[in-house]
Parts: structure tokens; C-alpha cells; sequence
């Protein structure tokens, strides 16, 4: 029976490279570049796109081979992290399609696929699903009766997928029998003695018995033997999706022109949205952290108090930040995170609202704050004090059900100034006085002053004080 | 019909002020409607009331032009009050901080009220903008004096034709009202309407060079004896002379 399919993404970096290229870029880059990715630890091409291929590079070749192929190639590290998350990723695009997925980083994914079937209404429709996620990735394929066959055959380069059926197991054992044994992942000393005994293709190690072999090799080849041929059971660890969202995104050039990042980012947001909708969340925050040249990165907090999974929503607010934000040094990666998300609350409720318009209340404030910053957008307290000058409580956020004294009896003007000013223009006072006295204590000084109302000759209304010096300031006008 | 221009108002330069909208044509006003039916807010003047057919418009763009501090928010308090219901109030680079007590007296909720300050010419305009077209905002209250003063390096400019235009769109979309305090004998620019204070001792005296759908007033008295006793030059009987006034004299 074939329950597992393997898939091998051999050139998941430079495909990764390719996708965010083709976006913040002009399309036609690829024909001109040729790019390699090298391992640096055994200093070979490792990945290698069509264009440097043309030009005679092939995998395994060494760096200054390579060179001395094409001097005009842009040569990548080759870097396994990268690949791991990238395959988690994959994954992610997969597991809404199928549900058991096994990691095998850096560069496979394996799939049991028997109990998928079902749903899918046969291989051809299953198959069809699959390639339909992974888009434009570079991959091998194969299925098998287990795990490791079908590995096998995907990392040697075979792009198949069989029916099951008396014809499929023929094909599929013969194409096993036709692998070298020095392909097997399998430790060198084992491979080195296979060799040593004339075992070249796996049909020659598959009709030996199994008790020569336990005599003969280590329990590394009866193991994976007995796994091969499905004898054994294989461990694996299912995939189970992640909870935060973190996607990074490795700039090809440096960004150095804040205006330019919304279209990098714009396509990490849109993941973002796919990654909420598909859990039914909304994000309240999300953090987007520039790794800038030669300087500390810097992270980009967006909020929106109510919840949201748009991307067109987060690009709106990510513009009104990016149009104040001074970037000190290039942009070399952006991660867009999330940690902060909800379930998603009922639709607005708003459909009966006389008032008309497009935003809620909160988001209308984000909009606000993400152009402006909080410090600026202000709610109005009244607060616990009966001195003019404490009097306000100005917060940035929406307050309820604060300690308030009773209103003051005398009447008080619109605007306050933060400092009194001495008074210079010839006034008639009408009102008062009113003795506002605070002995002070704590870090406010001692006040004792009369108020008056009073009106100048232009018709303007102020505020006054006299102080126990008989000084006089204006301290307020009633508009 | 041979002739260019069969009637006068098909004159280029007449078509193009009516493009901009600088015309109001007597043709073009409605039928007298009820103030409600019409979008009219009383402002609890009687006389003003009355002499708008109603009250103020409910939503648009209002312009005050006025000195500082003599009257121009108590003289819309009502309107405020009546106007913003549950929505909120934006306060847009006031001339000085706002009192919360003073507020409260004037009968609205300053949960209600969001402040924003410090900010540049731009930013105010387009804060203005987007509170009135986001429909969560009653009313947004903007002193242009701000803007003609604020920013470093930035020209300090007043509001011209085209924003006033785009202001007064955001407000039909959203439903609300942009309140520009201006001014006096600021240009004028394109509102719902334009109304001049000036400080009488018992109150203002309201002119109304333009609004829309109907002629210019002059003259209108507003009485704040009843609200704002405090407020007001008491009647004094003839025979008194006020001190100051007397030792002016005596000099």
C-alpha cells in the first residue's frame, strides 16, 4: 500500500530567494544574475539557479570551479536555519490540505497520505491539491509503501507518483532496485563496507538475508533494512502548527528609504492574514523588526485595540507609521511577529447605526496613533484636585469611572494657561472673588489666591488672580 | 441660438466660478422645509434660530471667525452638546489646554472628547479629515491659528479653497461637523456657513456674511444672560458711574 509520500525541496533557499526577489524587483533579474548557493563548510555549490547551470556549474562543484565557470555569479551561503524555517512554512501551506506531515528539515516533508485519500477523492485530485499549494517550489517526489522508500526515492531524484496497484509496486521496487547504495543516508563506515563487499544497488542488499546482515553490519543498516521494506515501524513526530506567527524576510538589497518597505512587507502581512483566517484569530498587535546595517534593529509596533485580520487593515496603519519613522542605517531583514491575538469577535454591530462610515471607534484611534504616536491623541479626565493647574487629567487612553471631586462652585474658564501670565491689560472685574488655597505639601507649592472674572476692552473674558502680594496674572480665558 | 453664448450664465467665466462652486443660485433653493428636514440644529438662540429658519447646519463645515475668548464656545454650547450624542468630539491644536470643569459646565461628557496637540500643519489637516470621515466622530473643532503658526520650517499657511472643499466632503461622508475657528474677517472659503462674532457686554453679536441656501444676515443678537450670568456686564442703573470710568473723567 502506498501511504507515504515524500517531497524533497532541494533548492528551498534559492526558491525562497527567488520568490522575494520577484517582488521588489523587476521581473527580468533572473535572466541576467546567475546565483549560487555555496556550503561553506565543505566550500561547494550546493543550490544553483538555471542561469549559472547554463553556464556549465553544477552541484557539487567547488567554489573557485564555479568561478572560473562564470565570473560573474552572485555566490549565497548556504544557510540551514533558514531552510528549516522555510520548511515549516511549506508546511504551513500544507497542512490545510493534509494533516499528517512530518519534518524532516532541512529539506523534506513527508506526508501520510492514505487516510488524506478519502478526502481528497483519490490520488489524482490529493496530488493535484498538494501541487497547487507549494506553487512555484523546486521539488522531488515519490511515494512508497514506507517512510524511507519514499525518501529514498525523492532525494534521488525522481519526480513520481504511483497508483496503487499490482503496476505501481512493480515500478516502485524496481526503481529501488536500481539505487546505489552509497546514496543511502547511512553513517560512511557502513557505506564503506557495502562497497568493500561488491553491494553496489540496493536489490543486491534487499535479497541478502536479514541474519547475515545482523552478523556482518551494525544494528544502523538491519534498522533502517527493516524500515525500508516496512518491517519496522518508523518513528515519527507529527507536525503540529504553530501558534505565533514569525515570518522573516531576508532583503536582497538594502533598504535604505522608509517608504520603500511597505512593499517588502506588504506580502508578509498577506501571510499573516492567511495564518489568522485559517485560525480564526485576529491580531491586536503585531511587531515588525528591521535588522538594520551597523546599527541596533529597530521594531515597529502596530496596535488595533479591537482586533484584526486584514492585511489591507495593517498596511494602512504600517503606512501611517512608516511616514514618520527615520530609518538611522539600511534595512537588511524584516520579521514581521505576532503574539498577540483573539478570537475573532462577532462582525460590528453597527449595521443599524444612523451615523455612517467605514471605521470603528478603535480604529479610527489606531489610525490616529500610528500616524501621530500615542503621546499626542489624548482623552480628558477630570481629576482629583481643586487647584486650576491640577485640575485635568489628561490620559492616553479612554478612562472610565475615575474618584472625581464635585464640581467646583465658582465657574471655571474653557482654557487654562499652563502658567499663569501677568497681567498687562486694563480690565474690568465683574466676578468674584473666589479664594482657591492649598497649603502645600508634597512637590506642588503653596497657593493662595483670589479669583476674579473679569473683561478687557476688547470684549474678551479672563480669568484672574490676585496674589497675597497684591501681584495680578491671568490665568485662563472663558471662550 | 446662433450666438456663442446663448445666455449669460453660459459665459466661460461664469461655468468655471460655477465649477468651483462660487455660486449660489436663488433657483437652486429648496423649498422652505422644516429645520429638521433641512439638517438644521437650533443652537437655543432665538433670534439666531430663527433667523437661520431653524438653527445651524447639522453637518458641513462651520466657520467662526472671532476674536479669542469672547464667547465663540459657550456660543455653540448647545450645539455641541446636542450634536454629539455618542459619538466623540475631536479637538484639534487648541490655543491653550483645555479645562475639563469648564467642559462639564457646558453640559458634555469629555469621555467624549479626544484631544489631539502638538501637531504639525499637515497633521492637523489630516487628522481633521480623517476623524470626520471615519463617521466616529460628531464633530471635530480646529483652531486655524495653529495652523498659521505651527511647524518649524513649514510654511505657516491658513486653510485655502481646495482643503476647506476636501474637509467639508469628509464631513458629508462621515456624517459629521468641522468646526474652524478662525480669525475675524478671515477669508472666505468654501463652508455651509460663515459667521462673524463680535462682543457685545451682554453677549455677541452674530453677522453672517455667506451660508448656503440663503441670504447674509446682519446683526443678530445672542443673550448669554441666561447660561452665563457670571459672564455678562450687569445692567447697571443710570445714575452710577463706573470707578475707573469716573477717575478717566476726573484725569
Amino acid at each position: 500500500m502506498m501511504r507515504w509520500l515524500y517531497l524533497h525541496f532541494h533548492q528551498l533557499q534559492l526558491d525562497h530567494l527567488y520568490q522575494e526577489e520577484a517582488f521588489h524587483t523587476s521581473e527580468d533579474i533572473n535572466d541576467t544574475e546567475a546565483i549560487i548557493i555555496v556550503d561553506g563548510q565543505g566550500n561547494e555549490v550546493c543550490q544553483a539557479c538555471p542561469s549559472a547551470q547554463q553556464h556549465g556549474i553544477r552541484l557539487g562543484m567547488g567554489l573557485a570551479a564555479a568561478i572560473a565557470m562564470h565570473s560573474k555569479l552572485q555566490v549565497l551561503d548556504y544557510r540551514p536555519l533558514l531552510e528549516r524555517e522555510l520548511l515549516q512554512q511549506v508546511a504551513e501551506q500544507l497542512y490545510p490540505v493534509t494533516a499528517n506531515l512530518v519534518l524532516q528539515p532541512p529539506q523534506g516533508l513527508l506526508l501520510e497520505i492514505h487516510s488524506m485519500l478519502r478526502y481528497h477523492q483519490g490520488l489524482e485530485n490529493y496530488w493535484q491539491q498538494i501541487r497547487k499549494q507549494l506553487g512555484s517550489l523546486n521539488y522531488f517526489y515519490a511515494n512508497a509503501h514506507s517512510p524511507w522508500a519514499a525518501q529514498l526515492l525523492a532525494c534521488n531524484g525522481y519526480r513520481q507518483v504511483l497508483q496503487d496497484g499490482p503496476e505501481g509496486q512493480q515500478t516502485l521496487q524496481q526503481n529501488l532496485e536500481h539505487i546505489p547504495c552509497s546514496r543511502l543516508p547511512l553513517k560512511k563506515s557502513t557505506l564503506d563496507r557495502l562497497e568493500s563487499l561488491g553491494i553496489h544497488h540496493l536489490d543486491r542488499l534487499r535479497k541478502l538475508p536479514l541474519q547475515e546482515i545482523s552478523r556482518r553490519f551494525d544494528e544502523e543498516l538491519l534498522l533502517y533494512i527493516g524500515r525500508l521494506n516496512n518491517e519496522l515501524r518508523t518513528p515519527l513526530a507529527y507536525y503540529q502548527p504553530r501558534e505565533v506567527f514569525e515570518r522573516q524576510l531576508q532583503l536582497f538589497y538594502e533598504i535604505d528609504d522608509s517608504e520603500n518597505l511597505q512593499k517588502p512587507i506588504k506580502p508578509l502581512l498577506l501571510q499573516l492574514q492567511h495564518f489568522l483566517q485559517q485560525r480564526d484569530l485576529q491580531a491586536r498587535r503585531i511587531d515588525i523588526h528591521l535588522k538594520l546595517r551597523e546599527a541596533a534593529p529597530l521594531t515597529l509596533n502596530l496596535h488595533a485595540s479591537q482586533g484584526e485580520e486584514k492585511a489591507e487593515r495593517w498596511q494602512a496603519l504600517l503606512a501611517l507609521r512608516l511616514e514618520r519613522l527615520q530609518l538611522p542605517a539600511p534595512v537588511e531583514a524584516i520579521t514581521v511577529s505576532c503574539e498577540q491575538h483573539q478570537r475573532r469577535g462577532q462582525e460590528h454591530a453597527e449595521l443599524f447605526s444612523q451615523h455612517q462610515g467605514q471605521l470603528s471607534q478603535e480604529q479610527l484611534l489606531d489610525s490616529l496613533q500610528a500616524r501621530l504616536g500615542k503621546q499626542r491623541i489624548r482623552f480628558l479626565q477630570p481629576a482629583n484636585s481643586h487647584i486650576p493647574e491640577h485640575s485635568n487629567h489628561v490620559s492616553s487612553q479612554e478612562e472610565q469611572h475615575r474618584d472625581q471631586l464635585p464640581p467646583p462652585e465658582g465657574l471655571r474658564p474653557s482654557f487654562l494657561l499652563s502658567a499663569p501670565q501677568p497681567l498687562k491689560d486694563d480690565v474690568l472685574l465683574f466676578y468674584g472673588p473666589e479664594r482657591i488655597q492649598y497649603p502645600g505639601w508634597e512637590n506642588h507649592t503653596a497657593v493662595e489666591r483670589d479669583y476674579f472674572i473679569a473683561r478687557n476692552s476688547q470684549g474678551r473674558w479672563l480669568w484672574l488672580f490676585k496674589t497675597p502680594a497684591k501681584h495680578w496674572y491671568v490665568h485662563g480665558y472663558f471662550a | 441660438m446662433n450666438s456663442k453664448h446663448s445666455s449669460p450664465l453660459q459665459s466661460p467665466l461664469l461655468q468655471k466660478l460655477q465649477r468651483q462652486r462660487q455660486i449660489w443660485r436663488a433657483s437652486e433653493q429648496a423649498p422652505e422645509l422644516s429645520g429638521a428636514a433641512q439638517g438644521l440644529e437650533p443652537c437655543q438662540h432665538p433670534e439666531l434660530d430663527h433667523a437661520l429658519g431653524g438653527g445651524l447646519p447639522k453637518q458641513g463645515l462651520l466657520l467662526i471667525n472671532s476674536d479669542f475668548a469672547l464667547g465663540e464656545l459657550r456660543f455653540l454650547q448647545h450645539y455641541l452638546r446636542k450634536r454629539m450624542q455618542d459619538r466623540l468630539l475631536a479637538i484639534i491644536a487648541p490655543p491653550y489646554e483645555l479645562s475639563s470643569d469648564a467642559l462639564i459646565a457646558m453640559g458634555l461628557n469629555v469621555q467624549q472628547l479626544l484631544l489631539i496637540h502638538n501637531t504639525e500643519r499637515d497633521e492637523s489637516l489630516w487628522s481633521a479629515e480623517q476623524c470626520l470621515q471615519s463617521g466616529r466622530c460628531a464633530m471635530v473643532l480646529l483652531w486655524e491659528e495653529a495652523l498659521t503658526h505651527a511647524g518649524q520650517g513649514r510654511i505657516p499657511r491658513s486653510i485655502n479653497m481646495a482643503e476647506s472643499k476636501r474637509l467639508k466632503l469628509a464631513a458629508e461622508k462621515g456624517s459629521s461637523t468641522m468646526i474652524v475657528f478662525r480669525k475675524p474677517a478671515s477669508p472666505n472659503l468654501a463652508a455651509d456657513i460663515n459667521m462673524e462674532l463680535e462682543a457685545k457686554p451682554r453677549g455677541l453679536c452674530v453677522h453672517i456674511p455667506k451660508r448656503q441656501r440663503g441670504w447674509p444676515l446682519r446683526n443678530i443678537s445672542v443673550d448669554f444672560s441666561h447660561d452665563w450670568p457670571e459672564l455678562c456686564v450687569p445692567k447697571r442703573p443710570q445714575n452710577v458711574i463706573p470707578l475707573q470710568a469716573y477717575q478717566k473723567q476726573a484725569r
